[in-house]
């Protein structure tokens, strides 16, 4: 039995509702802000696992992991740039800590 | 020479041209050479000549009724007819009339001024502003001719103001003195209440002569002149006096209009009760005296009666005869307690004018002005005499004069017969002309008994001044003097521009009523009534004068003339009647008259020695204590020295009210006036007030509460930009999931 049969659209969907929660979670929770970056990558996961998930089950072709792909890809160069940032941040702050960068308070 | 009208022009403008050179030169500061006194004195100097030869050729002429008027275009009223021609309406020249009264008033004037002129040159000598007084001299002297010489109504009102105001400038001459200055405004005010009185009578007169000129484009250019003295008589003359348009001005009308006309005359001569200017001038210099209050300006209001007496009805004369009459007896009381010299003079010209007045009043027209001619030159004679003394003595008190005849021998002779022919001794030229006004009191008195105190107003003044004059003779320069200290510091007399003058004046006081006994004839003559003005019974009015007892019995029962008005012609039977009533009441009135003309001179002789005798024995010889007398009667003398209260009276009823109406118009000003226009600003104030607050509060409130408002909804707002990169993605995820959910539940 495939594993189209074996496992229906909801569990992946129930899968990447929960590593998208996780992900906000600890893109709230989380004092670190390389803590919060990994956040982020949960939640682009989550959008990947959609995407694969998706294409399987409705479209049937591959173009939703063509998207994964590319997210992969974008989140690589995304998890440089914002290193680079959280480097600066560190560099001027001393700190990584995301609640005490409040220079834009109003 | 009289038919020139070449002398009138240069007696006129000589005086004119040397003010107006004084005050040229004095504009230019250049200096005349002896300050000009010569410039003035020369141009009356040559007037006086002038006016004796014209006087002359009028006398040798022997026509008392001589007239020339020559006129010229001054203001004309035209207008357009029908027929689109331009009408004169109306016209008012200006023009000189030479007549026996003018010739007599212009020797009077020049004579007595130039003399005052020459005096002046002597007792002037030292003032600081020498020039200034004799271009004042002249200015007055051209006004008094101008007044004089004018033909008509309103030109004589132009001369009056003139010298009115020239007397205003030479009584205050000497205006660092307080007194001087309040004496020049009180007698320019006095004056001018009288004058507001004599410019009604006028423009009364005015609306009587105007209606039929206006009218009449037939009438010549020179009768278009409604104030010319001809056309006034004319239309006021019993013929004319019904005027065309069927208005008839009633005979009252015409009494209050010369009575109102007369008032410029109680003004301009001090009769009572506007004397009270004419003693206060006494602070100006004592020429301007002699010239202005005794001989010229004061007469003009005499002359002024005497030229228009025909407009004057029976009424008018009865109220001028009685101001007349108690101006003398007045004035008289008052002059015999004063010890001020020319106070005496002063109150002595009132009375005298009174006299004048009096005699006008009573139908003596030629005694008025026989009394202001001789009277000009010893009232001149006597101001500049008290001149002298003054000069000499530098005091004006007679209780500080006495025994001056050793020091002043010529003054003396000179003032004594002044004195004498104001006090009417015969035959000095005083006598005539009084006895002719108290001949014609006397006449009037007989006629109408029920005017007895007329007659007993004349006597009893005339004693007075004997009185009074005497005293005033008698206290500087008999007896001892009573203030050696000054008597010694007295310049003596002797023969100078102040005595020379006086000379003269005595020479005329002498021999201006003629010199003989039958002297007052001339001057009867020569201004005799019905020969210069027409027939008596032909003035307005004229039936009541000689108490035609037919004419009014018969003719007009009324006694009234114009309200009748009966047809007068040949056809009318009465008319013959009333002629002989005429005749035969003119006989009566003769006869009456001769009787009363000689009672009058036994009279007036025996009241002026009475006088003089009494005088002597108060002053003279100690029979009378003049102090014993002042105690006996005390209430007649507290009235005499107070001058009967007449300035306090004024004060209380006439000053003190104006001031309270002056002071109720000025708080009336200031607190309504002013009130109602502050109260206005007030008002704005208060608006702007309220305005202002309206626009802080409300419009500037919208204005600041929306700024407001922007401002703590942001502060608010700002709140929520926390900076902090949690929170917001907190708050994204929240924002996202309501609307997922909202999403859900709508749809």
């Amino acid at each position: 039995m495939s594993l189209l049969d074996a496992y229906p659209l909801q569990h992946y969907l129930l899968v990447s509702a929960a590593l998208f929660a996780l992900g906000i979670f600890t893109l709230v929770a989380r004092k670190n802000a390389v803590a919060m970056l990994m956040g982020v990558e949960l939640i682009l996961n989550s959008a990947n696992l959609n995407f694969v998930a998706f294409s399987r089950y409705t479209v049937g072709n591959f173009s939703g992991h063509l998207f994964a792909i590319f997210v992969i890809l974008l989140a690589a160069a995304e998890a440089a740039v914002a290193l680079g940032i959280v480097i600066g941040i560190f560099q001027n702050y001393g700190d990584v800590d995301a609640d005490a960068l409040d220079g834009l308070k109003g | 020479m009289l038919e020139s009208v070449v002398w009138p022009w240069l007696i006129l403008l000589l005086p004119l041209a040397a003010f107006v050179t004084h005050t040229l030169c004095g504009a230019m500061k250049w200096k005349l050479p002896h300050k000009g006194d010569w410039l003035s004195t020369g141009a009356i100097g040559a007037g006086a000549v002038l006016s004796t030869f014209l006087f002359a050729d009028m006398v040798s002429r022997g026509e008392p009724n001589f007239r020339q008027t020559w006129s010229v275009d001054w203001l004309s009223i035209l207008w357009k007819g029908d027929d689109g021609q331009l009408h004169t309406r109306f016209a008012l020249p200006m023009g000189f009339l030479v007549d026996n009264i003018t010739v007599i008033m212009l020797v009077v004037v020049t004579w007595v001024s130039t003399l005052v002129h020459v005096f002046s040159m002597g007792y002037m000598h030292d003032d600081p502003r020498y020039g200034r007084f004799f271009s004042y001299l002249s200015i007055f002297s051209f006004s008094m001719i101008w007044l004089v010489l004018s033909d008509n109504l309103f030109g004589l009102m132009i001369g009056w103001e003139l010298v009115g105001l020239s007397s205003y400038l030479l009584i205050g001459f000497w205006f660092e003195k307080p007194a001087a200055a309040a004496a020049c405004k009180k007698a320019f005010i006095t004056n001018r209440v009288g004058d507001l009185g004599m410019l009604i009578g006028i423009l009364m007169l005015l609306s009587m002569t105007l209606r039929p000129i206006l009218d009449d484009t037939s009438l010549p250019i020179e009768q278009k002149n409604p104030l010319s003295y001809e056309n006034v008589f004319r239309v006021v003359s019993a013929g004319s006096y019904e005027v065309k348009s069927g208005d008839v001005f009633p005979i009252s009308f015409l009494t209050v209009a010369g009575i109102f006309l007369f008032f410029g005359a109680v003004g301009k001569s001090a009769q009572f009760p506007l004397h009270v200017w004419l003693p206060d001038a006494m602070e100006g210099p004592t020429p301007v005296s002699a010239l202005i209050h005794a001989a010229t300006m004061v007469a003009a209001g005499v002359y002024m009666v005497t030229r228009c007496y025909r407009l004057f009805t029976p009424d008018a004369l009865l109220f001028i005869a009685y101001t007349g009459g108690f101006t003398a007896i007045f004035a008289a009381t008052i002059a015999v307690t004063a010890n001020d010299i020319k106070k005496v003079l002063a109150y002595s010209t009132v009375s005298q004018l009174g006299f004048m007045v009096l005699g006008l009043g009573c139908w003596g027209y030629s005694a008025g002005f026989f009394h202001l001619w001789t009277h000009a030159f010893f009232k001149a004679l006597l101001f500049l005499g008290s001149g002298a003394v003054i000069h000499a003595l530098h005091s004006q008190d007679m209780r500080e004069m006495g025994g001056l005849r050793h020091k002043l021998p010529i003054t003396f002779v000179c003032m004594l017969i002044a004195t004498c022919a104001i006090s009417g001794f015969p035959p000095l030229s005083g006598f005539w002309s009084k006895d002719q006004i108290l001949g014609a009191v006397l006449t009037f008195a007989m006629e109408h008994p029920q005017h007895a105190l007329l007659p007993i107003f004349g006597f009893c003044g005339a004693a007075l001044t004997a009185f009074y004059m005497f005293r005033l003779i008698f206290l500087t320069f008999c007896g001892k003097p009573r203030d050696p200290h000054k008597y010694e510091h007295a310049h003596p007399d002797q023969w100078d521009v102040i005595t020379a003058p006086l000379a003269v004046l005595a020479i005329l006081t002498l021999f201006s009523a003629g010199g003989t006994l039958s002297g007052e004839r001339w001057f009867g003559d020569f201004v005799n009534e019905e020969q210069v003005l027409g027939p008596r019974e032909e003035a307005p009015g004229g039936g009541e004068r000689h108490r035609w007892h037919v004419q009014r019995t018969v003719l007009f029962p009324s006694g009234a003339l114009v309200e009748e008005a009966q047809p007068l012609d040949d056809q009318n039977p009465l008319v013959a009647l009333h002629a002989e009533g005429r005749e035969e009441a003119r006989k009566e009135h003769e006869h009456t008259e001769h009787k009363a003309h000689t009672w009058a001179m036994v009279l007036s002789v025996c009241v002026a020695v009475g006088g003089a005798l009494v005088s002597y024995f108060t002053y003279m010889v100690p029979f009378f204590s003049p102090q014993v007398w002042a105690t006996r009667l005390l209430w007649l003398y507290d009235g005499m020295v107070n001058k009967w209260w007449i300035d306090e009276l004024y004060d209380r009823w006439v000053i003190q009210p104006l001031l309270l109406l002056n002071d109720f118009l000025k708080s009336f000003d200031e607190d309504w006036v002013d009130g109602f226009v502050n109260m206005t600003a007030q008002f704005t104030v208060h608006f702007s007030d309220y305005s202002g607050w309206v626009d802080n509060t409300y419009v500037d409130g919208l204005v600041n509460g929306t700024a407001d408002t922007i401002v703590s909804s942001a502060r608010a707002m700002r709140s929520i930009q926390t900076g902090n990169i949690k929170q917001y993605l907190a708050a994204a995820v929240i924002g996202l999931t309501v609307v997922v959910v909202l999403y859900n539940v709508i749809l």
